[in-house]
This record gives structure tokens, sequence and C-alpha cells, in this order.
């Protein structure tokens, strides 16, 4: 077996960028060659980006030893326990593009997984649970570093929520590290906590915000820094859906009923026209199998979140089981609509799996260099969990 | 060309790099794969048939043989099926059976271990 030493550095790296990204992390561990190579920036483990991990985040109210947090691997079909130091609460703690944010008190980030946090100048008006929204500027010499979309979200005054408060968007520029002051979210859309009522994807330039009950949609131009019209987008049947930025498609996921009962559809957008075509539907059994009740309101439980080429629905109020499935997008023809997609059931939370009072759930691209070279240098203050 | 190489390995009398053994599994492969190109499942068959007969140790030699007759297809397979039998072995089984040896300092390799530990969950027993 002692041959395989004589294997060049380039075929053993053909080899591990084959490797799901668990096996990469520990197989960095087997010799500090293969450590060099894995953690390298120009590694990739192939196919990483277009199938981003699925995260749960479980919160006690009461007692934050019984927090938990799960990271699934769709490659290698796994759940992952997250250590229990990663600190975090429903107010301040959002998810976008393979970022962990806290938006306040103070405005910090850090890459999904890293314990690398960075810190930027404050926002201009510090807010709890707004929609955010990662992209790197054309303009920016730096292509490394993000900015970022801050829109909506709630300001306390004391204990309570300001609901009268209409909070301007915000955008971060990393080479001033400052904040610029946008035009807020249309009126048509309510303030208040933002992600348990509206839906958010970044796409081809344009923050796209989407009422889940309202079906509302607007659009703002990250260029031009300008609202679209506030349209409604609601094929017919659909009760609740969510907006999700896919690999090349803007995607439009929900219940749908009919005559024949409900189901979970998925319809591609075009988003000039905001058209919509149905290309995929949930097989009825795999549906019912994220319920365990029969009760008539049981499908306003379902949250959907997806990213590149998989969308995840799971059942957010299903404790201690959390049945998700996930559906992968797979061919991408150049007629409207086209794509095949494959359903599957997520595996079961390894146990055991705590009684949490809310759920924070979000799907992330992962970055194999961002975990392990979590010591990294960035502008802006720099800490470690 | 996926050919080109061929030739010359013929028309070169002291190859070494290439030992009959492997030949005989590797060259055929170019042919079959024309053949049967359209259907991914009998391709599938096909190479895990081929495989049941090779041992991991001579994996490398075909990968080393692939590489230098330039074939990309048969490249690709060997290496992931060297990937799938490494993909949820322990650490330990990984480095027998690269026949490599930790090179970190002392204590290095347990820092890394602790850091990363929620990684290490689901791996087979050896």
């Amino acid at each position: 077996m002692t041959e395989f030493r004589s294997l060049s550095v380039d075929l053993m790296e053909r080899i591990l960028c084959l490797l799901p990204i668990p096996t990469l992390i520990r197989a960095s561990t087997v010799c500090k060659l293969w450590y060099s190579i894995i953690s390298s920036s120009t590694f990739s483990s192939s196919s990483s980006s277009l199938h981003p991990w699925f995260f749960l985040y479980g919160l006690h109210n009461t007692s934050s030893k019984n927090n938990q947090s799960f990271a699934f691997d769709p490659i290698s079909n796994l759940w992952f326990r997250l250590p229990s130091n990663t600190s975090f609460s429903n107010n301040n703690t959002t998810s976008a593009a393979g970022f962990l944010f806290t938006t306040a008190p103070t405005f910090s980030f850090s890459p999904v997984l890293s314990r690398h946090i960075s810190t930027t100048s404050p926002l201009h008006y510090s807010r709890h649970n707004p929609l955010l929204g990662v992209f790197y500027s054309s303009h920016n010499p730096n292509h490394n570093r993000p900015s970022f979309i801050v829109v909506g979200g709630v300001r306390f005054i004391g204990n309570l929520v300001d609901i009268e408060d209409r909070l301007a968007v915000e955008m971060y520029n990393p080479d001033l590290d400052s904040w610029d002051i946008c035009p807020p979210l249309p009126s048509d859309f309510p303030t208040g906590f933002s992600s348990s009522s509206l839906s958010s994807a970044l796409f081809k330039g344009r923050f796209y915000v989407f009422g889940i009950n309202s079906s509302f949609v607007s659009s703002f131009d990250l260029e031009s820094r300008v609202w679209s019209n506030v349209q409604t987008l609601r094929p017919p049947g659909v009760s609740f859906s969510f907006l999700i930025s896919c690999k090349d498609r803007l995607v439009l996921a929900g219940i749908c009923n009919s005559q024949a009962g409900s189901s979970f559809n998925l319809w591609r957008i075009d988003e000039k026209t905001m058209e919509f075509s149905e290309f995929a539907i949930m097989p009825q059994d795999l549906l019912y199998s994220l319920f365990d009740s029969d009760e008539d309101d049981k499908f306003a439980c379902l949250k959907c979140v997806g990213l590149g080429d998989l969308i995840y629905v799971f059942n957010e109020d299903y404790h201690k089981r959390y049945p998700a499935c996930v559906c992968e997008i797979t061919t991408t023809t150049q007629q409207s609509g086209g794509g095949k997609c494959k359903w599957r059931r997520v595996p079961q939370l390894p146990s055991p799996v705590n009684k949490f009072h809310q759920v924070i759930s979000f799907c992330s691209t992962v970055s194999l260099h961002s975990i392990l070279q979590g010591r990294g240098g960035d502008a802006g203050a720099e800490a470690y969990v | 060309m996926k050919f080109c190489t061929v030739k010359q390995y013929f028309d070169d009398e002291n190859n070494n790099n290439v030992t009959n053994g492997i030949a005989t599994t590797v060259i055929p492969l170019p042919n079959k794969h024309l053949k049967i190109k359209a259907n991914n499942k009998e391709m599938e068959q096909y190479e895990q048939e081929l495989l049941r007969n090779v041992m991991p140790q001579e994996l490398t030699k075909l990968i080393l043989a692939a590489n230098y007759l330039n074939f990309k297809e048969a490249l690709d397979f060997f290496c992931r099926t060297v990937a799938n039998a490494i993909q949820n072995k322990s650490v330990d089984y990984v480095r027998k059976f690269f026949g490599l040896e930790s090179d970190f300092e002392p204590g290095e390799e347990e820092k890394l271990c602790k850091e990363f530990a929620w990684s290490f969950e689901g791996v087979d027993e050896d």
C-alpha cells in the first residue's frame, strides 16, 4: 500500500477534491502536506458551492445550555452536531450566503463554521432580525471583501418593539468600512420581525423581498439603489410561499391548494416579468411524511430555504424531529421552466435532540478554506469565539 | 487524443511506467467507453466488474497508468474509487492506506482534532 506515496501532489489533490467537506477536514489532520493542500485557497471540494448545507439552530428560552446546533451536509448525507460554544439568539442572528451575522448591538459577521469574527463600523440604525444580502461589488478592487445590504428589521425601545419606525436600507462599503443610507422597504410591506413574514433572495444584482403570506414582491437594484414597484406574485391556489435564489433561476416554493388537495410546488420565476412556470411538485407521500398530525392547518408550519441547486423544506413545529426533505434541481435547460428535480428525505437528526422554543434555520454554502484558515486576517476588529 | 499516448507507448520499448498487467486493464477501456458511451449505467456496471478483481494497492498503478496515458475518464474513475474507499474512514485508516505518517509537532494534531471535533462524528469503525 505504500505505493500511494509515489503519487504526485497533483494526483493526490485530484483524489482529495472528490471528497465531501467533513472528510476533508478530518483528512487535513493526516499530515502536514495534506493540511497544506486542503487548506489552500486554491483547493476546493468539487460542487460544494452548488450543494449548500442546511443548518438548524434550536433555542431554549430560559436555559441556554439546552441550545443545540446541527448542520447537514447533502454530499455525505450526514448531520453533524456543532460545538455548543456557538452563541446566538433569535433576535440578533441572521444568515446569508455563507456567513452568520449579529446585527445588534454591533454588526459582526463570520463565515459559517469558522470561529473567525469580523466587526464592521456600526449601522446607522442598529436593528434586530433584518433581511440580509451578501454580494461582491465589481467596483471593489479587493474582490474578497463582501458588501452587505440590510433591509428592515426592528428596533427596541426598552423591551418593546418600535413598530412606527420604517428603517432605512443600509449598504456596506468594505473599502471605507462605512454604511450608506438608502430608501427603505416600500410601505406595502409591514414593519416587524422581517424573517418570519418575509423571504428574500439576491439574484442578478437585485435584492428581492417577498411576503410569505401576502405574496407582495419588490426588488432593490444594488447599482441604482432604487426599489421596483410592488407587485403580487401568486400562482393560482397558493396559500403561502418563499422566494429562493438558485444557481441560475429565481424559484418560488410553496403550498398550493386545489380540488385534489394540497401540494408543495416549485415555480420558476422570470426575474424581468415576474411570470411563473411550475416545474416541480413534491411527491405526496414525502410531503405527508413531514407531519404527524392530521390538522387542516398543519402546512403552515413548513419552512423553506434554498441556494445553488438545492431547496430544503422542513417542519419547524415538529419538536425533537424537525423532519426535512431536500430537492435537488438536476438539469437546467434553455426552455422555460426546464429542470428535473430529485426529492429525498433528509436523515433523522442525531439524538439527543432537546426541546426548543424556537428554531432558526438557514441554508448556506460552506467554505473549507474559511473553516481551516479561521485565523485569516481581515479589516475591522477581529475576535475568536 | 486518447490514442496518441497509447501509440507512443507501443513505440517506446523501454517503458517502465505501465506494466503489462495494468496495460491489459487500462488499454481496452477507450474502446469500451466509445461503445457504451451513451449508456452510463452499463459503463458503471462494467467499471464495478473491473474493480472487483483489483486490490486497493493496484489502484495506484492504475492511476499512474491512466495519468501517463492521458486517459481522463479512466483517471477520474480510479480517483473516484479511491475517494469512495476512504470517505468515511478514520484518519489512521487513511494514513495506512496511503502509507503516510503524521509529521505534526506534538500537540499540534491534538489542537486540530479538538477544534474540528464535530467533523469526526459518524466515522466508520476500522
